[in-house]
């Protein structure tokens, strides 16, 4: 009886809005095949922005975006709420996963050279996304509001009031007023749990529309000959027939034939399946093993507390120190908004037809280099406030 | 011909009601979200401390609470200040760094006052010797009244950037 009901259920969808042929577009896609594994991060982030923000509405249950409150209810949820240091734990650990996964999806397809045409604007829609993520991650850790989070903020709103001309005007709109303020933290977290987190999934969803519309493009190892030689199963073969099918039909978008595809369902969603659930489970392990941090109350005149940037923008925190007087102002802004328009833009710098990473040398100098500076700056950091930690308590 | 006319109007017509909208809708929440502009927290002066707690050798440090009024909430503000006598009278200033806006710390044991975010320092007075501030310290507008030490939520010099 069971499987008749769900036959006439889709029957009956099917004929609403066609649930067959969106199936078929979405499920039956062909994708490259060799490589495969490399081309999960995207699905592996989707799916974790899905549980981090299930955690979060949880969290909301308990969480008092007040100042007088809210640490305190943030220690309720992680000290007296049932299981309460696990949800907050897996919110962090996975926001903690998620900016790494940014990273990691980013540098694939930088490598890949899948930026080309025409898929520029999938490129520049995924270095929003990156800022929207990091936007999303650093309004949350505002919200514990302890003193590590007091002082994010005011390091912040720092930043913000050095922007030339509308700096200050910006600061106070954020802020609320002239000075910190309960209002401050209020507008924090609707930032974060509204305002970065809807328009995340928003691009996210026009980003992912658009690697399906345009056929997914892999790397350059999908079209050179497949080394293994094997002839191709008969799923894979259908899978390219179907694609040499969509190449020729001027309303498909598709421009690429990979030497080898397969389908997305269920052979490349068992691989982005296999990739998310391993993250979940070093997110398991982190939340099992590492309690979320917390810190003390806020005291603003404090003489004891040292502070420390978050892990990923302690390269930023570096800048700060090495570039101050004259230089402040670019290194506070006009360096970081120029290095976030040449990522942007790399589509446009890097436009010529060679994909091989051996052809675009110049591309992975510029990649190597950025890398080699975010590392270099975020461990001088480092190990610049551990040093500190002598100095203010000999 | 005709048809096209239509078109055409109608398509400026539909414009004109989106952009509309969109003005009637976004400017007041703009403006809304905007309130922080027009309030200014209202000029008070508070005491720091009494004249005799203070020495010409080494700020000490105090908490100033400001009130919030002007805002919803009603709460208030906590700075945190040094004090020093000099020749002419207490100096009073804050102890927000010029760099970060991180709080400073005097050391006794460097006789400095120390920044923990990026090593910037200060001498006892707030006057910056080194290290990536741009300035020194901000010095509180601060009176004096029968032995007893003021400020105003306001700096002589605003040495911000
Ligand atoms: C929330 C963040 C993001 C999500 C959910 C997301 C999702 C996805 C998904 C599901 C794919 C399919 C193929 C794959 O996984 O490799 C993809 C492809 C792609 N992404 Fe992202 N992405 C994100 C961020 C980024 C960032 C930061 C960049 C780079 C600046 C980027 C650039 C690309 C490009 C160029 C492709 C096309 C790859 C191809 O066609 O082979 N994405 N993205
Ligand atoms: S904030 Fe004080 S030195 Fe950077």
């Amino acid at each position: 009886m069971a499987p008749r009901l769900s036959k006439r259920a889709f029957g009956w969808l099917d004929r609403r809005f066609g649930l067959g042929a969106v199936l078929d577009r979405l499920l039956n896609d062909p994708v490259p095949e060799r490589g495969g594994w490399w081309y999960t991060f995207g699905a592996a982030l989707f799916v974790l922005f899905l549980l981090q923000a299930l955690t979060g509405l949880f969290l909301l249950f308990y969480y008092e975006p007040t100042i007088e409150r809210a640490r305190e209810s943030v220690l309720y949820i992680q000290q007296e709420a049932l299981l309460g240091w696990a949800v907050r734990g897996f919110h962090y650990w996975n926001m903690v996963l998620l900016v790494a996964l940014v990273g990691i999806h980013l540098l694939r397809t930088f490598v890949s050279a899948a930026y080309k045409a025409p898929r520029e604007l999938t490129w520049v829609l995924g270095v929003l996304l990156l800022l929207l993520m990091v936007a999303t991650a650093y309004t949350g850790v505002i919200l514990r509001w302890d003193q590590a989070a007091y002082f994010d903020l005011v390091v912040g709103l720092r930043i913000t009031e050095l922007t030339p001309v509308v700096g200050p005007w910006l600061a106070e709109l954020w802020r609320g007023g002239e000075v910190i303020n309960p209002h401050s933290l209020l507008r924090t977290f609707a930032f974060h749990i509204f305002l970065f987190p809807l328009t995340l999934l928003a691009v996210a969803l026009v980003h992912i529309g658009l690697v399906v519309l345009l056929g997914q493009y892999g790397s350059w190892i999908n079209y050179e000959p497949d080394p293994s030689g094997a002839p191709l199963t008969e799923e894979q073969a259908a899978s390219r027939r179907k694609l040499e099918e969509e190449l020729l039909d001027p309303k498909s978008r598709k421009v690429n034939l990979p030497a080898r595809t397969t389908f997305f369902w269920p052979f490349h969603v068992f691989k982005e399946g296999v990739v998310t659930f391993g993250f979940f489970l070093l997110d398991l392990l982190l939340v099992l093993w590492f309690a979320a941090p917390i810190e003390g109350p806020v005291d603003p005149a404090t003489t004891e507390y040292a502070p420390a940037s978050i892990w990923f923008f302690l390269f930023f925190d570096q800048a700060l120190l090495l570039f101050a007087g004259t230089w402040l102002v670019p290194a506070a802004n006009v360096v970081p908004l120029l290095m976030v328009l040449t990522l942007a833009l790399w589509p446009w710098l890097d436009s010529g037809s060679e994909v091989r990473p051996s052809g675009r040398l110049a591309s992975l100098a510029f990649m190597l280099a950025l890398i080699g500076v975010i590392f270099t700056f975020s461990f001088m950091a480092a190990s610049r406030i551990y040093n500190f930690e002598f100095i203010n308590h000999p | 011909m005709k048809p096209v006319r239509r078109r055409t109007l109608l398509q400026a017509a539909i414009a004109a009601i989106a952009g509309l909208v969109t003005l009637l809708v976004g400017g007041p929440l703009l403006a809304f979200f905007a309130d922080a502009w027009r309030r200014r927290q209202p000029r008070q002066w508070v005491k720091v401390c009494d004249l005799a707690e203070l020495n010409s050798i080494e700020p000490t440090h105090f908490r100033v609470v400001f009130k919030l009024d002007h805002l919803q909430g009603g709460l208030e503000e906590v700075r945190g200040v040094y004090a020093i006598l000099t020749d002419k009278g207490p100096l009073v200033f804050s102890n927000v760094c010029t760099h970060m806006h991180c709080s400073v710390r005097w050391l006794a044991w460097r006789q400095q006052i120390t920044c923990p975010c990026h090593g910037g320092f200060y001498d006892r007075w707030g006057q910056l010797i080194g290290g990536p501030p741009p300035f020194s310290l901000p010095v509180y507008e601060m009176q004096v009244r029968e032995g007893e030490v003021f400020i105003a939520n306001a700096y002589v010099a605003r040495n911000y950037l």
